[in-house]
């Protein structure tokens, strides 16, 4: 008895051993940066939170530290980062994963491996694209958050700073990778050039086909990608004003949701997406008469006949070059997964259905 | 002139001899017609105006001839009760009772007779358990008052008091209480079984007798106690067993459930639904102290990815300058904590403020100024420590709890934790109290009738015995 006493105290004091570590003996890693040089080398850019020893009565400090490593491979870049730093680096505060421009069209899978096996990038990680040279990004001092990757998590996550958002999650692209036409989109980080202050913004995607960037989505080319991958939640539409030529209105987006329906009879798919969707007016040029169901219609109408423009738009354009934008295989596959259905799609006949519905100013809603 | 008789002169050389050097011993001789009759009383345990008064004078004054015991005890001595005196051991144990000891050499007999009066306490609010709505009269130090406070609440015939004498020097009164017919005859004898083998010479305490009947190896309270008559009352009326020992002012009473630990008087006296609250708000203490510490540790020593950005770096930065690790800096302040608790307890009560400012400029400021520990660590401890409060008769298998869980926590993070928790509750459940399980009404529901499960129950249906006996089984 008392041999085991002795060992559970002495087992007390043996706080290395196991997975122990102290909060404060750690650096958290809030967003990782990968890019390449000109000879495909991995560049690595950590941006850590760091807590500090004060010196004075206080004892609580903190410091924002950028790390950089070079390697052959991801894995040898991040190896690197650890020797120049005191601590050990933790990643499961990451909130973003940036990719270069450059490292996105060299191709993820060359990076996706390390980032997989590691236990510690798995969790509510999000992927981005950046325009903007990593380097500097990395530098970047934003007024709001001291941290580039909580800002970029607080940016994606919340509702007024951005109306069109897929966010992509690493859990969530690994699987998406290898599903239907391997098409994905994720998120792309530019410099507000026009900002008064140091400022980056999301409001494009850059399309994905076999893990390597091939094209990007622009600002209205994403929101009705978003419609009809049934992925927003909120944006506006703008249609011609019926009562006054040149003028237009412009409706808030309610709420939306895209139902697809796929019917295969042996030789053509038909793929049909129903988007039922709640607008309310959001502003009107001029003036609008809404006295009955016909002015309702009328406007409706608009509505209807400018998503299914745009969004058929957007497919011709993918369809022209051989991609899938809408990832139309994946519903295919799930449905009907002996169909034969090549890559040009030449089989499939999308329909887009819009249902819209004009709500009544009465329900209180703030418009960003 | 009339000698004292042989048989006198022999019991009081025995009395005097046991009882040598013992100055508060009067010996008093008086003469009667047939001869000298000795009165042996402990002056300081015995009510002087009763010897006068019922004894001595109507020995004096009377003119019945005293050739027949029985006409003494049944016309002459006028004291409550008068018994017969068999041996001169039993003599001098009457004497330190506080009893008259009056020997008729003559007669070749001995009679005692009740004069008892020992100083007492009188009857006060008890500061362990406060009401706000409800009986404030407590128990004191003094058997007699005890058992007649629980009279005064419970008129039935079928409630028993069972007379034992406990402590071989001491000769402490204890006395077994239940109402017949409500407690199991099974529980009686297990309990009147148990109470054989205290075998202390001196019986001072109550608790010598609840550490003999209470699980060994436990932080937790397997056999209740109370301070208040209304509450030794309610636990006669469900079926249980009250032990009261003289000189103690508490009583104990068996068996002894968990769950009790989370009711006080005020749930059936004050407004059932805000009772009600009271007794989730303790519950929810009771996990809150048990397994805060032990999550905390395993949260931030292991499993970061669990906790949001915002709190981590908090906490990350607030440890900064702390050279421990976290398990050490917890447990530091645990024990810090239960140092002030102890000083707060033994202080004199005009201290205790002065204690509390010191206590918190230490905890609170001055040891995370020091480097000594952090913020959150503090607040960990003082949530830990305070909600314990709420439920103070299991704080100390809180905080012995603490020390398990935090260890496991720390060598295995969450897994750990979860293992010490179900050692916990494997703890908890194997208990008995008495022989009946210590954590009813979970999983033996169907052995009892207890209505205040988790919330008070309706109050016409409780207060009624909780056992189901034999039968009602049928």
């Amino acid at each position: 008895m008392k041999k085991i006493i002795f060992i559970l105290i002495l087992a007390l004091f043996l706080t290395g051993c196991f997975s122990y570590r102290d909060v404060n003996r750690v650096v958290f890693v809030t967003s990782l940066g990968i890019d390449i040089d000109e000879s495909n080398k991995t560049i690595i850019y950590a941006e850590a939170f760091s807590s500090i020893r004060g010196v004075g009565e206080t004892s609580e400090e903190e410091g924002r530290i950028i790390f950089k490593g070079t390697g052959d491979t991801i894995y040898e870049a991040i190896r690197e980062l650890f020797t120049s730093s005191s601590l050990r680096l933790n990643f499961t505060q990451n909130k973003a994963i940036i990719f270069s421009e450059r490292a996105a069209k060299y191709g993820l899978d060359n990076f996706l491996d390390t980032l997989m096996r590691g236990q510690e990038f798995l969790v509510r990680q999000y992927l981005y694209i950046s325009k903007v040279d990593l380097e500097k990004l990395m530098k970047i001092k934003l007024k709001e958050e001291k941290y580039l990757g909580v800002y970029l998590a607080d940016l994606s996550e919340n509702r007024p700073a951005i109306t069109k958002r897929p966010q992509m999650r690493i859990d969530e692209f690994i699987i998406c990778r290898k599903l239907g036409s391997k098409i994905n989109t994720i998120n792309i980080i530019e410099k507000d050039t026009d900002a008064l202050t140091e400022r980056i913004l999301i409001n494009k995607l850059a399309v994905f086909k076999e893990d390597k960037m091939i094209s990007e989505l622009d600002y209205h080319e994403t929101f009705y990608y978003n419609i009809v991958v049934d992925n927003l939640r909120t944006g506006f539409i703008e249609v011609p004003n019926p009562d006054e030529a040149g003028k237009s209105v412009d409706f808030e987006v309610l709420k939306t949701k895209t139902k697809t329906h796929i019917n295969y009879d042996g030789e053509n798919i038909e793929i049909k997406k129903d988007i039922n969707m709640r607008i309310t007016v959001a502003y009107v040029q001029s003036t609008l008469h809404l006295n009955d169901k016909k002015d309702r219609l009328k406007l409706s109408k608009h509505v209807v006949e400018n998503i299914t423009e745009k969004c058929f738009d957007l497919y011709n354009k993918y369809k022209d070059i051989e991609v899938d934008i809408f990832n139309l295989k994946r519903h295919i596959d799930s449905k009907y997964p002996n169909a034969n259905v090549n890559e040009t799609l030449d089989s499939v006949n999308l329909i887009i259905e819009p249902n819209i519905r004009i709500e009544g100013s009465s329900d209180v809603t703030d418009f960003y | 002139m009339k000698e004292v008789s042989k048989m006198a002169k022999n019991w009081l050389d025995y009395i005097k001899e046991s009882l040598y050097n013992n100055s508060s011993i009067i010996y008093r001789e008086l003469k009667v017609d047939k001869g000298i009759i000795n009165i042996v009383y402990d002056n300081e345990a015995c009510d002087r105006h009763i010897i006068s008064q019922f004894i001595i004078s109507p020995i004096t004054t009377t003119t019945k001839s005293f050739d027949n015991i029985d006409t003494i005890k049944r016309e002459i001595i006028e004291t409550s009760s008068v018994i017969d005196i068999e041996s001169k051991e039993k003599a001098v144990e009457h004497i330190l009772s506080g009893e008259v000891v009056i020997i008729f050499g003559f007669l070749n007999k001995a009679v005692a007779c009740h004069a008892q009066y020992f100083s007492k306490r009188a009857i006060e609010v008890p500061s362990a358990e406060t009401v706000i709505k409800g009986p404030r009269a407590g128990f004191n130090e003094s058997i007699d008052d005890n058992i007649s406070a629980i009279k005064k609440i419970i008129k039935d015939p079928n409630l028993k008091f069972e007379n034992i004498i406990m402590g071989e020097k001491s000769k402490t009164k204890v006395v077994i209480t239940y109402i017949n017919g409500s407690t199991p005859p099974h529980l009686l004898d297990y309990i009147k079984e148990k109470l054989k083998n205290v075998t202390t010479d001196y019986l001072i305490y109550g608790n010598y007798i609840e550490e003999e009947l209470k699980c060994k190896l436990t932080p937790f309270d397997t056999i209740g106690y109370t301070e208040k008559p209304d509450t030794a009352a309610i636990d006669l009326a469900e079926g249980k067993i009250l032990i009261i020992v003289d000189g103690t002012p508490f009583v104990i009473s068996a068996p002894f459930f968990f769950i009790e630990n989370f009711h006080t008087t005020d749930d059936y006296t004050t407004n059932k639904f805000m009772s009600n609250f009271g007794v989730l708000l303790r519950w929810g203490a009771f996990i809150l102290s048990t397994l805060v510490p032990g999550l905390y540790v395993a949260l931030f020593t292991h499993h970061f990815n669990l906790i949001p950005y915002t709190f981590i770096f908090r906490v990350a930065s607030s440890r900064a300058g702390v050279p421990f690790p976290m398990i050490i800096e917890v447990i530091v302040m645990i024990i810090f904590f239960q140092i002030l608790r102890e000083a707060g307890v033994r202080l004199p009560q005009p201290i205790g403020p002065t204690l509390s400012i010191v206590g918190a400029l230490i905890l609170g400021d001055a040891a995370v100024k020091s480097g000594l520990t952090s913020n959150v660590t503090v607040l960990i401890v003082a949530i830990t420590s305070i909600a314990s409060f709420l439920v103070p008769k299991v704080s100390q298998g809180i905080f012995t709890w603490n020390f398990v869980i935090l260890f496991f926590s720390t060598l295995l993070g969450l897994p750990g934790f979860y293992i010490a928790f179900i050692l916990f509750c494997s703890h908890l459940a194997g208990l008995t109290s008495c022989g009946y399980p210590y954590l009813y009404p979970l999983g033996t529901l169907g052995n009892f009738k207890y209505k205040d499960i988790l919330l008070t129950g309706e109050l016409d249906k409780i207060n009624q015995y909780i056992f189901i006996r034999d039968d009602d089984k049928e």
